[in-house]
This record gives structure tokens, C-alpha cells and sequence, in this order.
């Protein structure tokens, strides 16, 4: 199912979920081969009837080959872009393709997608442009070191005095946009280690963003690739930026 | 005029005729190109005119003692304007290559899509 640019009608809609299919799941992937299918299957077991766009970020292995191998749209970044040029491409096919909404969701597994029912239940409650599923929020529990912890609370009183709201889980991956913030993001989006940012960047665009409490899942393969020197530089890199205002946008 | 400043004169004229011929071949863009020549030509200044004529006024606020460390100093922060310059290009071709990767790779999943 793809959506007409022109038109934004779905060319086979029929007897799929009318909520889900106006939805757009970005999947971005690099070396996730061990875990991609089965993502993707997940999805779309969990969310019949939405567009699937896996968007493999240059990835050495075969996550491309494999992810062909499922029903999900395929975006083969010739390049490594990062994180943040990975979901902007989903962005830009979501805005293209006409969707009126879009989730990013990690190729890592680590993210339920029956849990979208939550984060969409908040979207339409709440009336905001972004909801975050946040895994502090009380549903579950989830496992993380101690070092990595205080880096979050220490990222969560970061965000939440930019915003003067309070954001649990400012690293999260797992997140609905309406048609406003993926326009928006199309344009404009983060290079690295985009969620933090991107928080700030929607509130001060006026953009309403909020948080769901989701569960999340334990790595099912690979690594994390914010681990060792890089959470260090990472942490520099995101206080530096918020705090002077000067956003890796392009 | 030490042998010193004779060498730096000398080279620095040299670097300016390469930079000149560099422009003229379309090898450097212009605007990289006038920073290079800005660089050369106060090279050639500081090593050639320096030794025999420096206004007394610059020479106590700067507190020149010698020519040479004077160039040294001058040449270390021309490079930087350069690096800092290229640092920019850099960013600004980062961004561009990235629309560009994004581009390419929505168009060829259009394309497979319509094929299909």
C-alpha cells in the first residue's frame, strides 16, 4: 500500500484499519540484519494495514537484502547519514507520500509496536504534534546501568528547563508525529544524536509535545551505538548544543 | 635584510605565482583563492618591506622584536582564517552531500516501486 503524492489516497485501502493506514512506521537500520525482519513482521502483525518504510542507513551487512525480503518499503541509503539523516529520509517519504502520520520506531527490536495504541490514544487526547513513548513512566521495567541513567536524568533536567516541561525520556525512539512535525522535520532535522534536540526544536517551534508510558524491550541483537567515548561525546556534543542554542539542523 | 628575509621574500613570492596560476588554471575557486593571496601577499610584505620600513606606532603595539617571529605569527593566523574557512566549506558540503544521499536513495526507491 503507498499513498498518492498528489492526491494522498491510499491505492489499496481497503479493509485495512483506517487509523493505521494514514500511518507512516520509519524503521531506521543500520547492521540490524539479526533483528530487522523480525521488526518488520512485528509491525506489521501489531499495526495491520500502515505503510512500512525501512530506511537501511549504509549498513555493511545484509539489513538491505533482508529487509527486501519483507512487505515494508525499502530506502537503501547509498551513505552512512546517522540517526538523524536516517528518520529525516523516513520524514520526507511520510511528507511525500502524503501521510497524515508517522512513527519512528527502532530496527533494533527494542520498541513494541502494540504499544502504538497508547502513544496514538495520547496524540488524539492530548491534541499534540509529538508524543513520546517513555519508558520511566511507570509501565514495566527497564534494565540500564547506572552511568546511563544519571546521563538521562542529567538530559531530562537539560530539556526540561529549555522547555519548562518535564520530559522523562528525552533519548527515546519510539514516537508519533502528525503531518505538522513531519513537514517540519522534512525541512529541518538534527544530524546527530537528533531525539534530544528535537524536543527542544519542536517546543520552541510551538510545536505541543508530550509523553506515553511504553515498555521497552531488551536488545534482541547488536550493540548500542552510544557505548563507551562515544556516550562521553555524545553528552558534550547534546549540552553544548541545547545550551548554546545552536542546533545541528540542516 | 637577514638571509631569513631574503628566503621568506622569495618564497612567499613564489607561493603567490602558484596561487595566481592555481586561480587562472580554475584549480582553487575564487573565494578561496583571495584568501591564498591575501595570506602570499602579507608574507611578502612582512618579510620584504618589514625590515626596512615599519610604521613605529605598530611596531610598539604588536612589541615586534624581530621580523621573523612577526611572520611566524602572521602566518599562523592566516592559517587559521583558512582552516576556519575550510571548516565551513566542509559543513556546508556535508549538508549538501546529505539532501543529496537522501535524495538519490527516495528517487531509486520510487522508481523500483513504479517498476515493480
Amino acid at each position: 500500500m503507498v499513498r498518492d503524492s498528489e492526491s494522498g489516497e491510499s491505492r489499496t485501502a481497503s479493509n485495512v484499519s483506517p487509523q493505521f493506514s494514514e500511518i507512516c512506521v520509519i524503521v531506521p537500520a543500520y547492521n540490524e540484519s539479526g533483528a530487522i525482519v523480525r521488526t518488520v513482521e512485528n509491525i506489521f502483525d501489531k499495526m495491520p494495514g500502515c505503510e512500512i518504510v525501512v530506511i537501511n542507513d549504509g549498513s555493511t551487512d545484509d539489513t538491505y537484502q533482508r529487509a527486501l525480503t519483507t512487505n515494508a518499503q525499502v530506502v537503501n541509503l547509498p551513505n552512512n547519514l546517522g540517526i538523524g539523516g536516517a528518520v529525516q529520509t523516513g520524514f520526507k517519504f511520510a511528507e511525500t507520500h502524503g501521510f497524515n502520520y508517522a512513527f519512528q520506531i527502532d530496527g533494533d527490536g527494542q520498541h513494541d509496536p502494540g504499544e502504538s495504541v497508547l502513544l496514538i490514544e495520547r496524540l488524539i487526547q492530548t491534541g499534540a504534534d509529538i508524543v513520546i513513548g517513555s519508558r520511566w513512566l511507570g509501565r514495566g521495567e527497564f534494565n540500564s546501568t547506572t552511568s546511563r541513567r544519571i546521563g538521562m536524568k542529567a538530559l531530562e533536567w537539560l530539556v526540561s528547563s529549555k522547555t519548562k516541561e518535564r520530559f522523562t525520556d528525552t533519548t527515546s525512539g519510539f514516537r508519533l508525529f502528525n503531518r505538522r512535525a513531519i513537514q517540519q522535520f522534512a525541512l529541518h532535522y538534527p544530524t546527530d544524536y537528533p531525539e534530544v534536540e528535537t524536543i527542544v526544536i519542536a517546543t520552541r517551534m510551538g510545536m505541543k509535545v508530550v509523553e506515553a508510558p511504553v515498555k521497552m524491550l531488551p536488545r534482541e541483537h547488536g550493540k548500542s551505538s552510544i557505548r563507551g567515548f562515544r556516550s562521553a561525546y555524545f553528552m558534550i556534543r547534546i549540552f553544548l548544543t541545547i545550551s548554546t542554542n545552536t542546533f545541528g539542523v540542516s | 635584510m637577514s638571509r631569513i628575509n631574503v628566503f621568506l621574500a622569495i618564497t612567499s613570492l613564489l607561493f603567490l605565482l602558484v596561487v595566481v596560476r592555481s586561480l587562472r588554471q580554475r584549480r582553487i575557486n575564487e573565494l578561496t583563492a583571495i584568501l591564498w593571496i591575501v595570506f602570499s601577499f602579507a608574507l611578502v610584505v612582512t618579510a620584504a618591506v618589514l625590515p626596512f620600513w615599519a610604521p613605529k606606532p605598530i611596531v610598539r603595539f604588536f612589541g615586534i622584536k624581530t621580523e621573523s617571529s612577526f611572520g611566524t605569527y602572521c602566518g599562523i593566523f592566516f592559517l587559521l582564517v583558512i582552516v576556519f574557512h575550510i571548516t565551513e566549506v566542509i559543513t556546508k558540503q556535508a549538508v549538501q552531500i546529505r539532501k543529496l544521499t537522501q535524495e538519490l536513495a527516495l528517487l531509486k526507491n520510487s522508481n523500483e516501486h513504479k517498476g515493480s
